[in-house]
């Protein structure tokens, strides 16, 4: 393999996730290249010498990569939206679907209790588990609807993805969110059995406890997301 | 960033690119280095890390414009001026009139108090 090779298969590791841009500045790249080593080698050098003169000059693929990306997506600030767009939507769904398994679990038991037609007037005097439902229902639709829209803004609009680690992260907040509102009884998604099982292993001021940890973990892990985001330094794995 | 002789390029940078833009018309990067290179003497032989971002955040910014010519034997980004870059060019050329002048009346009364 040339070393022009090996130098766009790194910076094609390190543009992945940036779709029409990537591929883009990938084909800048080789074109350049290979005229550099081309008018290198018409002055009579040798050919593999041509090929690392062209690839030292043009920088390491890391940084040239980061510079293109924040250049093309507008940096740090597309990325940080993109990010709390990322994190907005997947909160609103996950909770919205919790919720909305909650509501189905208790309905397996209680038909009443759902409302298929939330919008009728008979919906909203079926009782507060109705307005439940009606909550879930927007929360998961809203989620939804965010998601999308992000991943259109990405797509067409040039908003900057986010790394994986970002989502997986918030998708350990949500747990965490949902560990914490169980132990203080307000999350009705969480099984029965688990909210008794943290009644007895933190018996007392668990409820104190679990908010706590919810709170602290949840601030924790947005701190770690955007810095992982804003400023980690190898980007491989993207989300849209 | 690239520096000549201890002097940042930050913020000429783009002057110099949309200029060359100019003088040379149509070009893609390759070119653009080569020429300014050239008509800079050797001056500012300004790598490439440093010129394609700045030639895609003009064209971000619409001062530029680029398209991708497929007459020659490899597909080729062309980048040309825009009407708005060719504006912003013009009030910097100004700026830069005004920097230099200013900067010519300290320095060369400067000169002469020192040599007489």
């Amino acid at each position: 393999m040339s070393e022009i090779e090996r130098y766009l298969d790194e910076l094609f590791d390190r543009l992945a996730g940036q779709g029409a841009t990537g591929r883009r500045v990938l084909a800048e790249a080789e074109d350049h290249l290979r005229a550099a080593a081309a008018d290198a080698m018409a002055r009579g050098l040798p050919a593999d010498r041509c090929e690392l003169d062209a690839v030292a000059r043009f920088g390491s693929p890391a940084v040239m990569a980061r510079k293109l990306r924040s250049a093309a997506g507008g940096g740090r600030i597309s990325r940080a939206v993109s990010l709390a767009w990322l994190l907005a939507g997947l909160a609103a769904g996950g909770l919205g679907l919790a919720d909305l398994a909650a509501a189905g679990r208790l309905g397996w038991y209680s038909p009443a209790y759902l409302c298929t037609n939330f919008l009728s007037q008979s919906c909203n005097s079926a009782g507060p588990a109705t307005g439940d439902t009606q909550s879930a229902v927007i929360a998961t639709a809203a989620g939804a609807a965010l998601l999308l829209g992000r991943w259109l803004a990405v797509r067409y609009a040039g908003l900057a993805p986010v790394r994986r680690g970002p989502a997986l992260a918030a998708g350990l907040l949500l747990g965490l969110a949902a560990f914490g509102l169980g132990t203080t009884g307000q999350a009705v998604a969480l099984p029965d059995s688990v909210r008794s099982l943290v009644a007895d292993v933190l018996p007392g001021p668990y409820v104190t406890v679990g908010a706590a940890c919810s709170v602290g973990a949840t601030v924790l892990i947005e701190c770690l997301a955007a810095a992982v985001s804003l400023f980690g330094s190898r980007p491989r794995w993207y989300l849209p | 960033m690239p520096s000549f002789l201890g002097m940042d390029l930050r913020g000429h940078l783009d002057m110099l690119l949309l200029a060359t833009l100019r003088n040379a018309g149509p070009a893609h990067g390759y070119a653009i280095i080569a020429s300014l290179r050239e008509r800079s003497g050797g001056t500012f032989d300004l790598p490439e890390g440093t010129v394609y971002p700045a030639l895609h955040r003009l064209e971000r910014d619409g001062l530029v414009d680029s398209e991708w010519d497929a007459s020659a034997a490899r597909r080729r980004r062309v980048y040309r001026l825009t009407a708005a870059g060719a504006s912003a060019l013009a009030a910097r050329r100004r700026d830069w009139r005004d920097f230099a002048r200013g900067m010519q009346a300290v320095l060369g009364q400067g000169v002469r108090e020192a040599f007489g």
